[in-house]
Order: C-alpha cells, then sequence, then structure tokens
C-alpha cells in the first residue's frame, strides 16, 4: 500500500499494516480508510470480545516497552476506561510471521501466534464538543529498538507517521494534547504547525510543567506531519524563547494566559545544552482558549 | 425523595471541576441544588491547584487498596480535559480531626475537601445518530468516595446522592460504565434500573471479573436510585442466576454476549453462604427483545 503523497518513510506504508482498536459503535465515526489505507476486517480489533485479548496485550506490552523506563505505563484498566471504550487506537502493525527475530523476543510472542504484533499506537478519545479531540498517547517501537542497538531496522518516521494516519482516522477536526515542556515530543507535535496555547503550567496535571497545545485539522497540517515535502506550512515569528526548565517563565506565560492573551509554539523547540521552546504572540482571539475549550 | 438526604446537605457541598468549554453543557443545579459559584473550579487556572492537589489525594486514597489509583496524569488528559468531574465536598471545619489526619489534608488549608467523585467523559458513539454538538453518550469513568475506604468519614448516603446528582450534572442519554463484580457499587447501579451487560468478564481490563454496561438514564431511573426498592421497578422478571465468583460462569456469559445475546441485570447480589449470586435476565439473539 503506499499513500497520496511523499513520507518520511515510505517503506513503512508499504511493509507494516494499519489497525484500530474500537469498539462497533466507535467504529462508525471512524474513517477505515485513511488516505486511502483501507483497513480489513481483520486489522479493525473490537475490544469488547475475548478473542482480541491477545492483541490489547500486545499493545499494553508495546506502551510498557515505550514508557516503562519512565515510569508511565498505562495500566490496563486506563487503556480500557479511557481509550478502548470512549475513544480508539490507532497504529501500524506486521504480521508476527515476518517480524524481525529481536522484536519477536521483546514482545514475548509465542511460537504458535501468527496474528498482527503492534509497532505503533496513538491513542485519543472524544470531548465533549463534536470533532474536538484529546490524543494522550503516541508509542512507537523505532526508539526501543534503537536503544537495543537494532539500527538495521529502519522505523524512521514511524511515530510521526502513525499520529498523522490516526488524526485522519479518527476525522479530528480539532486536536489537543499536553506535554512537558523538556519533552522530544514536541519535534513531532509542532510538524502539524503552530500549537496554541491553552496552558503553560497546569495545575490540574501531576506534572504542573506541562503545557496543553491544540491545532486545527486539515490536510495540509496532516501530510506536513508525516514528511511530504512538497507541504510548507505558515508559521508565525517567533516573540520570545521560554527555558523548558523555567518554571518562573512557565507561570508568568501562564498568568498572562489567564489574563486573556494569547500565544503559540510555532515551531520546533531547540534541545541543547538549555531546552528553548520558541513562543509567538497571538492576536486577541475573543474568549475561551480554542475549540472545545470555550473559544 | 431528598428528604432522606437533606442531612447530607447540611455537612457537604457539591462542586464541579469542568474547563469552560463544558462548563455551559453541563446542569449547575443537578436536582435543584446550586453548585455554588466558588465550587465551580476550572482546572486550567493557577489559583485552584490547592483543591486539584485534594481530589488527587483523595483518588489515592480511596482507590490505592483496590491497586487502582488513577495514574496522576490520567486525571487531566482522561477526565478533565475530554470531561468534567462533580463531587460532594467537606469543609475543614465539618470534618473530625482524625479524618483530617487520615486524609493528610494539609495545615493551613481551608478549601473543600472532597470526599466523593463522578467523573464522566464522553464516548464517540454519541456523536453518531444526532446532528448535536454534544456527544449524548457518557461513560462513567469513576464513580467513588472516601466512605468506601473509611465508612464514616462522610456522611452515610453520600455515594447515591453523589450518583444521581452526577448524572443530572452531565447531558447523559445512554450511560456506560463499568465496576467489579464483587464492587458493593454494583447494588446501586443495578437500583438505576435493568442495566445491559456489554462485557460479563473483561481481559482487556486489569481486573478481568469486570462487567462493562450500559443504560438509557431518565429521571424515573435517578428516582429509583434514591428510592432504593429491592427490585428497580422496571426490571423484567429473573430468567437465570449468576455466581458472580465463578470465572467459567462469567466466561460462559461474556461468549453469550459475543453471541448476540442480550443479557440485563435484574436484582441485587445476594449471599448465600460462601456464594454471591445475581439474578439476570437473558433474551435470545431472535427474541426480539434486543434494542
Amino acid at each position: 500500500m503506499t499513500l497520496p503523497f511523499q513520507t518520511r518513510n515510505d517503506a513503512l506504508i508499504e511493509e507494516l499494516v494499519p489497525y484500530v482498536v474500537a469498539t462497533p459503535a466507535n467504529q462508525v465515526g471512524l474513517d477505515l480508510c485513511p488516505f486511502g489505507l483501507q483497513l480489513s476486517p481483520d486489522q479493525i480489533i473490537d475490544p469488547l470480545r475475548t478473542s482480541s485479548g491477545f492483541f490489547l496485550d500486545l499493545l499494553h506490552r508495546l506502551d510498557g516497552l515505550t514508557f516503562g523506563p519512565e515510569g508511565m505505563p498505562m495500566p490496563k484498566w486506563v487503556f480500557y476506561d479511557c481509550a478502548e471504550l470512549p475513544g480508539a487506537i490507532f497504529g501500524l502493525a506486521r504480521p508476527a510471521a515476518t517480524l524481525w527475530p529481536a522484536a519477536r523476543s521483546l514482545f514475548s510472542i509465542p511460537a504458535d501466534y501468527d496474528g498482527l504484533v503492534p509497532l505503533s499506537m496513538y491513542v485519543a478519545i472524544p470531548m465533549a464538543n463534536r470533532g474536538v479531540w484529546f490524543g494522550h498517547n503516541l508509542a512507537s517501537l523505532a526508539p526501543v529498538l534503537r536503544a537495543e542497538g537494532l539500527t538495521g531496522i529502519d522505523l524512521r518516521g514511524l511515530g510521526s507517521i502513525t499520529k498523522g494516519l490516526a488524526v485522519r482516522c479518527f476525522r479530528m477536526q480539532w486536536f489537543w494534547g499536553a506535554t512537558q515542556w523538556l519533552s522530544k515530543a514536541l519535534f513531532i507535535h509542532s510538524k502539524f504547525g503552530p500549537l496554541q496555547l491553552a496552558t503553560a503550567w497546569t495545575p490540574a496535571h501531576s506534572e504542573l510543567q506541562t503545557l496543553t497545545y491544540g491545532f486545527d485539522v486539515n490536510e495540509a497540517k496532516l501530510r506536513s506531519s508525516m514528511g511530504d515535502p512538497s507541504v510548507q506550512l505558515e508559521r508565525p515569528p517567533v516573540s520570545f524563547w521560554v527555558d523548558g526548565r523555567d518554571e518562573a517563565a512557565m507561570r508568568a506565560l501562564q498568568d498572562r494566559i489567564e489574563s486573556g492573551e494569547r500565544f503559540c509554539i510555532p515551531s520546533r523547540p531547540e534541545h541543547g545544552d538549555v531546552v528553548r521552546v520558541p513562543i509567538a504572540a497571538l492576536p486577541p482571539g475573543g474568549p475561551g482558549l480554542g475549540p472545545g475549550l470555550g473559544g | 425523595m431528598l428528604y432522606n438526604y437533606a442531612d447530607i446537605l447540611k455537612r457537604c457541598e457539591p462542586f464541579l471541576i469542568a474547563h469552560r468549554g463544558i462548563q455551559d453543557h453541563l446542569d449547575r443545579s443537578p436536582l435543584g441544588i446550586d453548585i455554588p459559584e466558588g465550587n465551580i473550579i476550572d482546572p486550567q487556572l493557577r489559583r485552584y491547584e490547592g483543591m486539584l492537589g485534594m481530589m488527587r489525594l483523595v483518588d489515592r486514597l480511596t482507590y490505592g487498596p483496590y491497586g487502582m489509583q488513577m495514574p496522576d496524569w490520567v486525571f487531566y488528559d482522561c477526565a478533565v480535559m475530554p470531561g468534567a468531574v462533580f463531587g460532594l465536598g467537606m469543609r475543614v471545619s465539618q470534618l473530625e480531626p482524625w479524618a483530617l489526619e487520615a486524609m493528610k489534608v494539609p495545615a493551613g488549608y481551608d478549601g473543600l475537601v472532597p470526599v466523593t467523585q463522578f467523573i464522566a467523559i464522553p464516548m464517540l458513539e454519541g456523536f453518531a445518530d444526532h446532528d448535536g454538538p454534544i456527544s449524548d453518550t457518557w461513560l462513567m469513568y469513576s464513580m467513588g468516595g472516601i466512605n468506601q475506604v473509611s465508612p464514616g468519614m462522610a456522611p452515610p448516603g453520600v455515594f447515591k446522592l453523589t450518583l444521581v446528582m452526577g448524572l443530572s450534572v452531565f447531558p447523559i442519554q445512554t450511560l456506560y460504565g463499568t465496576t467489579q463484580w464483587r464492587s458493593p457499587k454494583l447494588a446501586v447501579y443495578v437500583d438505576l434500573g435493568p442495566i445491559e451487560l456489554v462485557t460479563a468478564y473483561t481481559p482487556a481490563h486489569t481486573l478481568p471479573r469486570t462487567l462493562s454496561f450500559r443504560i438509557p438514564i431518565q429521571q424515573q431511573h435517578l428516582d429509583s436510585v434514591l428510592a432504593s426498592p429491592r427490585v428497580s421497578p422496571h426490571a423484567p422478571p429473573p430468567n437465570a442466576v449468576l455466581d458472580l465468583d465463578n470465572v467459567h460462569e462469567l466466561r460462559e456469559l461474556q461468549r453469550d454476549i459475543e453471541a448476540g445475546w442480550c443479557v440485563q441485570v435484574v436484582g441485587h447480589p445476594t449471599t448465600y453462604g460462601a456464594h454471591i449470586r445475581i439474578a439476570l435476565h437473558r433474551s435470545a439473539p431472535d427474541d426480539g427483545e434486543r434494542s
């Protein structure tokens, strides 16, 4: 299978197969042929059926491989209550028969298993307003394999391509997410264009140094996120930078947001001795923080 | 109906944690009881850090012993961003010293101490069969209170009152929920009316002996919970009994649900010696009873 545009790593689309986890009632709301990538019935996993158990366990294992070392793996009940029941999971997988032995070992795949093995997943749940979603988990085996020294397996761009396809599959019109100022995930998120800031210091999050970001979804942004070189997104100029460790700066920015000023992250952060995140001031946009958040 | 619950409202105040995008879609006077303006908390404003910290603390105390404490990031990403939290809280002056100590209320804290929480988040299927802007199908993602680990800390009856008020706050036409078969909460959910099983045995959950259910929400269901009938007036007569601890029976039931049977829980769990059983109503796929 191929996409109608170039991506950062077209081989992923050719070699991997898409899958989605969603209840039958939720499947109605999904695009099961995102960018022409048709999902066949065996690639649509119903989390309410016992027969889906092993695949769901593999997703849990993928989450553990990705986030376990950082102490943020999702308990299974969170997968169920905060992903599979209310929303959906989209990802790219490989049939067990063609899986690299090293990956097979990482997942502890039994010899007699011949189903799909997920190499990436994107998890999102709908917010109250139609078309507005909150994305809360992007997992990719790529950094895990790199950390294992398996550099011969080319999974470049797996996270970005998975997220772009997922956003299309979920028919998102507006996206919200949360991440930490120091997170490298901002590199992926900023590929979707300027990220509107809803919070810069987040009192309801255990990591107060969390920012809440969002963007309106359109085709150009999705293609850009997946590496289509023919798309150039407009980005406002940088007004100032926030040091990813400067909590006082985050609180000050949050105070300005709470007083009605609007900001975005126009482009990727800079990671060196210091982590710097660019900020652009936006013109006043009326009440609220954006679609789904009173805007 | 509320007469029996009036004492609770002398000691507890309703609160709502909801961002600006969802506040206008919620009923701020559930059952005619106003949620005070000062108890409406925007989780994206710094001035509410103290109360939000207390929420996490109470969740830890309530669910920690069950091994199902909410990971901290989940409260933001999977509760207050997509949905909202309704609950009842008590002023520090209303809590006894032992309760303040047990709940680790920080010295000098003078805000509301949450004693119950009802968290609901929208489900994708709730946008499917209408053109309205808001989902009409919600998942009751957390329903609990401090009394479940320390009875007496909050007044009796807070759980039921929170459930009914919470269901009135959100624009819910169809409610989904999950709970464990052995949970005492199941009896209260059954009072809502006959709950239809979506799963009877759930390997996708941390605790496979979890059931998932759905029920259309109507005012009469809410009245039914407050009245605590022995059997919901809307329940069909039972035609099967389930042993809650019998995994084989749970798996068989799950197999039937996957084959298209409609299975409703129609009675309270009842203890017989070492066994707990519950009454069901089962309809075969061709009975024409399945909605």
